[in-house]
Order: C-alpha cells, then sequence, then structure tokens
C-alpha cells in the first residue's frame, strides 16, 4: 500500500471532509451534487430522483474517481455508496461508451440484483445497459444477455466465473473499472480465490474501486485487489450505528422467547419489521406461526430458491406484508427504505453481523428500533455487542399480562407450525437442523469455540 | 492362458454378429473421429483451399476473396446489395420494430402479383413495410454455371426454374399449393441450389472470420466487433421436412448432383438406409405405366418409412452425411422423427438457428400426423435451453433478441390447400420480408360421363359445430333416404375423409340393425382388407365405409361398388373421380346404375372447389 492510500481525501472543490461528520454518515453533507464536476446528463437525472445534497460518501468519492483515481471507500450502506461509484462510472462512460465497459461484484445476489436497479435508474437518461450476472437464475438467459455486450455488469462472482469459463466468447478483456462491494466479504476466505481468478483474466490496466461498509484491518487482502495508488474515503468509524437508532434488549428465559417475541411483533402491529434470526429452521417456524396468527409474514433464506427470494423482497418492498423474516442473508446491503424495526430473534454470535443487521433501519437519517431478544444462553455474545457498539442498550419491558393471554395461542400456532414442516420435511430433517443459514457462502468468521462449532458437535 | 482364452471369446462373438458388430464400429469412428482436431484442421484447410481455388478459376471468383487491401471497397458494395446480406446481415433493414408489430398483430398489405411461370400470386407484406427489392437471385458465380447446365434440355422448365430462383433468392416466403407431380424434381433442383448457395454464404463468412481472428494479436481489443457477428446459435441453418425416407432420398440426391466436387462420407450407409434394400422389387415402378395413379407412385415408390432424421455436414471440400446435428448445416427429418428426439431430450436447441425451412409434400404429411408438424413448429427458432459450445460474441444479435423467426425463409409445396396448411400459412409463417402464395385455379374432376353426381349441402352456422350437424343430417336424413331406395341400401361404398367420423359413423352403424356394412380402414390388416373387400364385392354386406387415409396409402381399386357416397368431399379431388369410375370395372354396368351423393357444407370450399373446379364452386357455394 502507498501512502497515500491511508491519508484522507481532500475533495478539489476545497470542501474539507469534517471527521465529525464522518462520525454519523449516511446523513447527506452539505455538497450539492452539482459541485462535484458531474456532466448536465447525470445531474438531471439525479435531480429528477430527488437528490440535491451529496451524501458524505459521494461528496468524498466522485470527484476523485473522476480524476481516474483508484478508491477505497468506507461508509455504511444506506450511506449512497452505490451512487458514489455508478455516477463516475456512468460519466467515463459517457465519454467512451463501450460495451463490457465496468464490473461490479457483490456478494449476494440481492444486493446485486439491487446495484443493477440503480445503474438502471442513475444511467436512464445515457441508454446505459445493464446486466445482473447473479447465481440461481437461467444460465442461458445469462449467456445471451452477456452476448448483447451489456454496457455494466453487475455479479456475484461465482456465476461471473462461470461465465467466463463456460461462455464462449465472453470476456471482459475491454473492462475498464471493476468495482468490489463490501469489499470485505468479497476479499476474504470464501470468495477470495475466485476474486483472484476473475482477476487474472481482466486487464491490469483499469481503475479499481473497493467499497464496504465494514472495512477488515486486514490491508493485505486488499492487495489482491491490486489497487494502484489508491484514494481512501472514508465516512464511518469501524463499528457503529447510527445516533437515530434506539437500540433496545428483551431479557427473558429461553422457554418463553417465542411467547414474548408474537407478543412483540403484535404490540408493534402497523409497522414494518424485519425479524432475524440466526438458522433458517427458526425462520421457517416463526414465519408459519405468524401466519397461523393471522400476522402476514414472508420469509427469506438461503433455502429458497433466487427468484421466490426475489418475490419475497420485493412483496415486503411494496408493503404487502409487514414482518420480513430473514436469515444473514438479508443482513447486509439491502436497501429497503421504511424498516421501522429490527429484532434480533437470535443474538449474533458474531457483532459485525449486528451491525449489518440493525443497519436495516435508521437508515438515511430516519429513526429506527432495534431490538434483541436476549435469553440466559446469550448473555455472552450480548455484552459482547455492546462493548463493540460502546453503548448499553435500554430493557425494552414485555408486558406480562399480556404474554400470559397469548401464550395459549401461541402454543397452538407452535404446534401448527410444528406439524406443517414436518410434512415439509424439514423439522427433523438432518441437514436442515438447528444450522446456521449458511447464505450461500460462510460469513468471515466464525467465532473460535462458540456458538455454531459447538451446537454442531454436540 | 486368460488371454487367450478371452481372445477366443472375442473371436467368437465377433463371427456371431459379424455383420453387426463391424457396421456399428466403423460408424461410431467416422461420427466421432473427425471431431476433436476440427479447428487445427480448418485452419489449414482454410489457406489450402483457397489458393487451390484461385489456381482453378484464375483468380477471377476467389481472387477478390484472398486480396483484401484493393477488393475490399468493391466487395462491400456488392455485398449490401446481395440477398442474403440484406436479409441476414447483423442488423437487416426488414426487421422493423414496426414490421414485427404488423406481422405480430397479423396486418399484412396483400396484393395481387403474377410470378413469371410460377403463375399467379397473393403477396403478403407486413403493414407499414416495403416490398423487398430483388436483386437478382443472389446466387454465388460458382453456382450459376451450374444452374444453366442444369436445364438446357427444357426452355420451359428452364424458365421455370428461373421463375423460381429469383423468387425464392429474395428471401420471402413462398406457399405452393398445387405442387405438380410432374415439376417436382424441378423444384427439388432449384430449392437445393438455393440452400446450397445459402449454406456457402454462411461458411463462407464465418470461415474467412475464423481466420481473421485467429490471425489477430490474442489480446487486441476487438475494434469493430459487429463484423464478426456471423452465426446463430447453432449450426444448422436449413430443415427440410418430408414425409418419408424416400422423399429425404431424392432431395439428398438432388443437393448432392450440385456439388459433384466433394466427397460424400457415409453414401453407402445412406443408400442403405433410404432407399429399397436391394434386390427388392418395387411394383409400383415395375408395373406398367397407368397401372397406379402418378401421384401414388410419385409419393409411395421407395422406402416409405417416415421414421428418420439425418444431418448433412458441408465442408469446402466434403460432404458428411448422418453428421451429428449440432455440426450439420442441413436437417433433413420427418416431423415424427423430429418428434421423437424433441421429447427424449426434452429440447430442440437444434431448430433455433433455421433460416430456411423447407417443407415438401405438406399434402403427404396432412396424411400422416399433423401434430408432429405443429410440435415441430412451436420449437423452430425458439430459445435454445443450453449453449452447445456456441461463441457468443459471433452471434447476430437479432438471434439474441429472439427475433429469428421474423426472418426465417419458408417454402412450403402442397399439393392442395387444405385448412391446416392455409392456418400454418397464415399463423405460423412470421417473415418480415413478406410471403407470396401461389394461387391455382383446378379444373373439374373428370368423371365417367352419364354419371348423376347429387351435392347434397347441409346448413351449420360455425365450423366447431361442423361436424355434429354433418353426422346429424347424414344419420337422420341421406341415410335414411338411402335405405328406402331399393337400389341404394346395397353395393353402397361410404367414403369418409375423416378418422373421427370414420370412427363415429361405424359405432352408430353397428346400433343400425336393418344395414350389414364391413370397413376399409387404415388400421385395417392385409387380412381384414380381403375379407372386407370380399364380402362387399359378394354382396353379403351391403355397404362399405372407406377413409381417406386408407385409400392414399393403399389405392385398392374396389370392385362391386354401385353407388358412392362421400360424407365429405376427399381432400384428394382424384380420389373423387376414382370412386365414380370403380364401378365400371365390373362389366355391363352402365352409368345410370351409378348414383353418387355428395355431403357438403360452406366450409368444405378448398376440397369442392378442386372437385367441381374454380369456376363451378361458388355457383354450388351459393345454390
Amino acid at each position: 500500500m502507498s501512502d497515500s492510500s491511508s491519508s484522507r481525501h481532500s475533495s478539489p472543490d476545497g470542501h474539507e471532509p469534517n471527521p465529525l461528520l464522518a462520525e454519523n454518515s449516511g446523513e447527506v453533507s452539505e455538497t450539492p451534487f452539482n459541485t462535484l464536476g458531474l456532466i448536465p446528463e447525470l445531474l438531471q437525472t439525479v435531480e429528477a430522483l430527488g437528490y440535491k445534497n451529496a451524501t458524505s460518501i459521494q461528496a468524498q468519492a466522485i470527484p476523485s474517481a473522476l480524476q481516474d483515481r483508484d478508491i477505497i471507500g468506507v461508509a455504511k450502506t444506506g450511506s449512497g455508496k452505490t451512487a458514489a461509484f455508478a455516477l463516475p462510472i456512468l460519466q467515463k462512460w459517457w465519454e467512451d461508451p463501450k460495451p463490457l465497459y465496468a464490473c461490479i461484484l457483490a456478494p449476494t445476489r440481492e444486493l446485486a440484483y439491487q446495484i443493477q436497479k440503480q445503474f438502471e435508474a442513475l444511467g436512464a437518461n445515457l441508454g446505459v445497459r445493464c446486466c445482473c450476472i447473479v447465481g440461481g437464475l437461467d444460465i442461458m438467459a445469462q449467456k445471451v444477455a452477456l452476448a448483447k455486450r451489456p454496457h455494466i455488469v453487475v455479479a456475484t462472482p461465482g456465476r461471473l466465473q462461470d461465465h467466463l469459463e463456460n461462455t464462449k466468447g465472453f470476456s471482459l478483456r475491454s473492462l475498464k473499472y471493476l468495482v468490489l462491494d463490501e469489499a470485505d466479504r468479497l476479499l476474504d476466505m470464501d470468495f477470495g480465490p475466485i476474486i483472484d481468478k476473475i482477476l487474472k483474466v481482466i486487464p491490469k490496466e483499469r481503475r479499481t474501486m473497493l467499497f464496504s461498509a465494514t472495512m477488515s484491518t486486514k490491508v493485505k487482502r486488499l492487495q489482491r485487489a491490486s489497487l494502484v495508488n489508491p484514494v481512501k474515503v472514508e465516512v464511518s468509524s469501524k463499528y457503529s450505528t447510527v445516533s437515530t437508532l434506539q437500540q433496545y434488549y428483551v431479557f427473558g428465559p429461553h422457554m418463553r422467547k417465542e411467547v414474548n417475541m408474537i407478543t412483540l411483533v403484535r404490540s408493534l402491529s402497523g409497522k414494518s419489521i424485519i425479524v432475524f434470526t440466526n438458522t433458517v429452521n427458526d425462520t421457517i417456524r416463526l414465519t408459519l406461526m405468524l401466519r397461523a396468527l393471522n400476522i402476514g409474514a414472508i420469509p427469506l433464506h438461503s433455502k429458497l430458491s433466487q427468484s421466490t427470494r426475489l418475490g419475497s423482497l420485493n412483496k415486503f418492498r411494496a408493503g404487502g406484508r409487514q414482518v420480513l423474516i430473514a436469515t444473514d442473508v438479508a443482513a447486509r446491503g439491502l436497501d429497503i427504505p421504511q424498516v421501522d424495526v429490527v429484532i434480533n430473534y437470535g443474538v449474533p454470535q458474531n457483532s459485525k453481523d449486528y451491525i449489518h443487521r440493525v443497519g436495516r433501519t435508521a437508515r438515511a437519517g430516519r429513526a429506527g428500533k432495534a431490538i434483541t431478544f436476549v435469553t440466559q444462553y446469550d448473555i455472552e455474545f450480548h455484552l459482547r455487542i455492546e462493548e463493540v457498539i460502546g453503548k448499553k442498550m435500554d430493557e425494552w419491558v414485555i408486558p406480562e399480562q399480556e404474554a400470559a393471554m397469548l401464550a395459549e395461542k401461541v402454543e397452538e400456532a407452535g404446534r401448527a407450525a410444528a406439524m406443517e414442516m414436518k410434512d415439509m420435511n424439514l423439522s427433523k430433517g438432518k441437514e436442515g437442523k438447528r444450522k446456521r443459514d449458511d447464505m450461500d457462502r460462510d460469513d468471515d468468521s466464525v467465532p473460535a469455540g462458540t456458538g455454531v462449532g459447538r451446537k454442531k458437535r454436540r | 492362458m486368460t488371454t487367450t482364452s478371452t481372445t477366443t471369446r472375442l473371436l467368437t462373438l465377433l463371427n456371431v454378429s459379424a455383420l453387426k458388430t463391424r457396421k456399428r464400429k466403423r460408424e461410431d469412428e467416422e461420427e466421432s473421429a473427425p471431431l476433436p482436431p476440427t479447428k487445427k484442421l480448418n485452419a489449414k484447410r482454410v489457406v489450402q483451399i483457397e489458393a487451390a481455388e484461385v489456381e482453378e478459376d484464375g483468380g477471377e471468383e476467389e481472387g477478390d476473396d484472398d486480396d483484401e487491401g484493393l477488393m475490399d471497397e468493391d466487395k462491400e458494395i456488392q455485398e449490401t446489395e446481395d440477398p442474403y446480406n440484406a436479409h441476414f446481415s447483423a442488423e437487416p433493414k426488414c426487421l422493423s420494430t414496426s414490421a414485427k408489430e404488423a406481422v405480430d398483430k397479423r396486418r399484412w398489405t396483400t396484393s395481387k402479383r403474377s410470378v413469371g411461370k410460377l403463375g399467379e400470386a397473393v403477396l403478403s407484406i407486413p403493414e407499414g413495410s416495403e416490398d423487398v427489392k430483388c436483386n437478382g437471385d443472389g446466387l454465388l458465380d460458382k453456382l450459376r454455371s451450374q444452374m444453366s447446365t442444369q436445364s438446357d434440355g427444357n426452355k420451359g422448365e428452364a424458365a421455370l426454374q428461373k421463375d423460381l430462383l429469383s423468387c425464392i433468392g429474395s428471401y420471402q416466403d413462398l406457399y405452393v399449393t398445387k405442387h405438380d407431380v410432374k415439376t417436382r424434381s424441378l423444384y427439388r433442383d432449384v430449392l437445393s441450389l438455393h440452400m446450397l448457395n445459402h449454406i456457402m454464404k454462411i461458411r463462407r463468412r464465418v470461415l474467412k472470420n475464423n481466420e481473421k481472428l485467429s490471425n489477430a494479436p490474442k489480446d487486441a481489443e476487438p475494434s469493430d466487433s459487429n463484423a464478426y457477428l456471423d452465426q446463430g446459435f447453432v449450426r444448422p441453418s436449413v430443415l427440410v421436412l418430408l414425409p418419408f425416407r424416400s422423399s429425404a432420398f431424392h432431395w439428398v440426391t438432388a443437393f448432392l448432383q450440385h456439388t459433384p466436387e466433394h466427397q460424400v462420407e457415409n453414401k453407402a450407409r445412406f443408400r442403405n438406409e433410404f432407399s429399397l434394400p436391394p434386390g427388392a422389387d418395387d411394383k409400383l415402378l415395375s408395373a406398367p405405366q397407368g397401372t397406379y395413379p402418378d401421384d401414388h407412385v410419385a409419393n409411395m415408390a421407395g422406402n416409405i418409412d417416415d421414421f428418420f432424421r439425418i444431418g448433412l455436414k458441408f465442408t469446402r471440400k466434403s460432404i458428411k452425411l448422418f453428421a451429428d446435428f449440432y455440426s450439420s448445416d442441413i436437417i433433413f427429418a420427418s416431423p415424427l422423427g423430429l418428434r421423437e428426439l424433441i421429447e427424449k431430450e426434452k429440447s430442440a436447441d437444434y431448430l433455433s438457428s433455421i433460416e430456411i425451412l423447407i417443407v415438401d409434400q405438406l399434402d403427404v404429411l396432412t396424411m400422416q400426423n399433423w401434430n408432429h408438424i405443429q410440435l415441430v413448429f412451436k420449437h423452430l427458432n425458439a430459445m435454445p435451453k443450453q449453449s452447445h459450445d456456441t461463441d457468443f460474441s459471433r452471434i447476430k444479435p437479432w438471434y439474441l433478441d429472439g427475433n429469428a423467426a421474423y426472418l426465417r425463409q419458408s417454402i412450403l409445396l402442397s399439393a392442395y390447400e387444405t385448412p391446416d396448411t392455409r392456418a400454418l400459412y397464415n399463423k405460423n409463417l412470421l417473415n418480415v420480408a413478406g410471403k407470396l402464395r401461389l394461387e391455382a385455379a383446378w379444373p373439374a374432376v373428370q368423371v365417367p360421363a352419364g354419371v348423376r353426381q347429387n351435392f347434397v349441402k347441409f346448413e351449420c352456422g360455425s365450423p366447431q359445430v361442423e361436424i355434429d350437424k354433418r353426422f346429424e343430417y347424414f344419420a337422420k336424413q341421406l341415410f335414411p333416404s338411402l335405405l328406402k331406395s331399393a337400389v341404394q341400401s346395397s353395393n353402397t361404398v361410404i367414403f369418409i375423409p375423416s378418422y373421427f367420423d370414420y370412427t363415429r359413423v361405424r359405432s352408430w352403424l353397428k346400433k343400425q340393425d336393418n344395414v350389414t356394412f364391413t370397413v376399409l380402414s387404415e388400421d385395417s390388416d392385409n387380412r381384414a382388407i380381403s375379407r372386407s373387400r370380399q364380402a362387399f364385392f359378394a354382396g353379403t354386406k351391403a355397404m362399405l365405409l372407406v377413409t381417406e387415409r386408407f385409400h392414399f396409402f393403399r389405392r385398392y381399386k374396389i370392385r362391386g361398388i354401385r353407388n358412392v357416397v362421400f360424407y365429405a368431399p376427399p381432400d384428394h379431388s382424384q380420389f373423387y373421380g376414382e370412386f365414380l369410375s370403380y364401378p365400371f370395372l365390373d362389366e355391363g354396368v352402365l352409368p345410370e346404375d351409378v348414383t353418387c351423393k355428395v355431403l357438403f357444407s360452406k366450409y368444405d370450399y378448398m376440397r369442392l372447389e378442386r372437385i367441381v373446379g374454380s369456376a363451378e364452386v361458388a355457383n354450388l357455394m351459393n345454390a
């Protein structure tokens, strides 16, 4: 890494990024878009989409990207990261509109899909053609899409590598831009080898950008992406949560967790809620139970097909259902506006996960709540999280009377759910049992000697 | 010890099935051996052959192929004018959004025109589009010389061939509605030339680009990538749908005549499998002329197996029959043969890039199973399910956009029209360049003088109820009137074109206790047939039900007929004449003894037109 990589970037218009402002990122900076050096065509689109001022990350990243610098960006999701790389790429592409101009890699399919949509929205005026290459969807259709020579390819690494190897006539030899979104995850052990392979077949003469919400300190990893003299743009400290987020915990015995959970969801009726569980099994069970109690819930986990997952997400986004019950597949990168409450049904075993999960709410300056269920088994994890975020959470008290009134119904719903799952061959399945959702890959680290490992061995 | 024993065992095995194993082994070798090294061979071959051809042709035609610097500009101009390039270029002009929309909504502008020797025709152009300007037939110079040598015999034939060639050279669709047995081989010749011309143009382009690409430095950025858009998803670009192996035999033979210099692989196997075994006597051919009707001989002589498919691979020096579909240029197949493969493989990717479709003897295909045809059409130019080693950087954009069906040229040849074939023409031919339907006038069928023909019309409001109304009329009015008459209640043939009608009438007749009858249908075996004919001739059975397919495939002369009832007019107009002449096979029959009744509705227009003639049919319909 060269020395400039760690130095903070100062934008050409003399706007010195304020470290304090960077701390509570996601908030809109004072920089209007028209001072960033963007072409009128893009400014028009940005304006039409209703944005006036750039977010901090945008204000810092766009000018240097336009100067053809490599960029390492650290910013929370929801802080306008996508536009921070999409706008300069689109502008550069506009100067030299060639097919297969830029490739954006993202760790999850949903995120890739979202980035593609954003590119299309921002590039609508320019006539940019964008295609999304992710696993789980028809390969042949993607081959055809690639053969049409799109300008921008948004992809998950595995499927892209598949196409590079097996789709005759497809290459990224003319690539000018490579972006790694959620770069810390893309460069970790699971995706690392694939990324290495991809890096071998794309030109060295290119611009590279890395973006992530949490930047790993292991700088070594970044060297793989072979950045040249990068500018580091940072708008958030490593682990932090937004100030507009109110964080609570519910303490109760494991036995009463389900009852408490449902009482809580009922008391929050009318709000849009994401419930995170640690296992696919829990996801399914909770969904079925809530449905049995006439609360519209949809599941999202890796055992669902890609199209179902997209469908679930769209339903939730459109407001058709109020409760989304998900594993960590939905924890990162997803931009769902108007999530009021995030409930951690299981305490995340990794504090990073916690930050990603609660990052789904209180986005872009809005208020939001995060409520974590802590049982007698989870105290250790919970304390660790509190330590990392540097905050003590308040307790959220579930009214006992209310819970008692619901107890019988919940028990009944639980039995019904168990029956239904038995029919689906899930409850007692060897594989499905109490296993952490691997989300098409594993998260970067499972803390040694904790949770999962031990449970498996037992 | 062990080795010797296995060897002996193997030898014994070989002896037992010497013929079979050897045959199979050879095929396998032929099929698999040339595949892996193709790429290398190609690269070398191109150079060699071009050099060779320069020598041969004195550098005139092929010369400009090689000389890229000077002649390029001239060639570009030529190429844009060439109908192949105009129609199948990377961005064809005729493929506009408005034209596609017009085709989808079936808005065609029709106009009448006369196409030289081919006769009168109706031209349909997508609304808002213009007729393609025909720049000659686009025949490669090399093939043109062949064309002239082919048809120097007869002036009329030569003119017909020329008109046909310039007509299909424009890549418009063509539907021949009255394809005469006599001109079949003429059409075959011209159409195979067209196919060959098409394939040669594709292959030339592809090979030239292969060479350019392999010469270009590896890491060079593709500069003008549009230049290399030269292929579809898969290699087969021509499909010929045929009813019988014998038809395929004629077509392949006709095709090979145009390529005398090419070495043909698997020719012997082809002859074995697609003609009759040596020594077999084809009584249709060996019988003196006139014994069997001409159309029957033309259709049914030779190997009439209707389950086959064969790929033909064309390279610069050789032609390979029985090539794997995905390395073939032309596929000859029966609809049944394709259907079986489609159902087995659950896909028909080899049909995704068909640019020329030829359906010959469409009338015979209607006598087979129409569902098969529809299935094949459903898979034509569909998006493939797998990639089959396609170079995706070279696929023409309109393939990727799923527009291949809008450019495919379809050529349908039929001896006569049925509502099914017309529907196929109307619904499944989507060529944005337009389509041409030849209009033929029909003379009245010749029948023995003095026979009274009685055409009985029944009213019905819609085609859906036609079947029921017809049966009702037959059961309630026509049949009782037959029984009333002493003459007409025996020695009566009831001719039923459709098999479904036939089963219905048969089961109904079984319930009638005042009539004896026997049947001849397509599922009668030889013994049943001779029993039936015998019984009818002897008069032990008063009535005989005959289906059209039975007569089509067997063409028996049935004796003992005095009264002929057509449940519906036959599709083959000649059958009408034949059945009216059969009574006179027996001695002493006078025209007055013979009666004929034809039941029809307004939906039988096409069939009736062929029987009473184009001039009369309107009168009859309105009567």
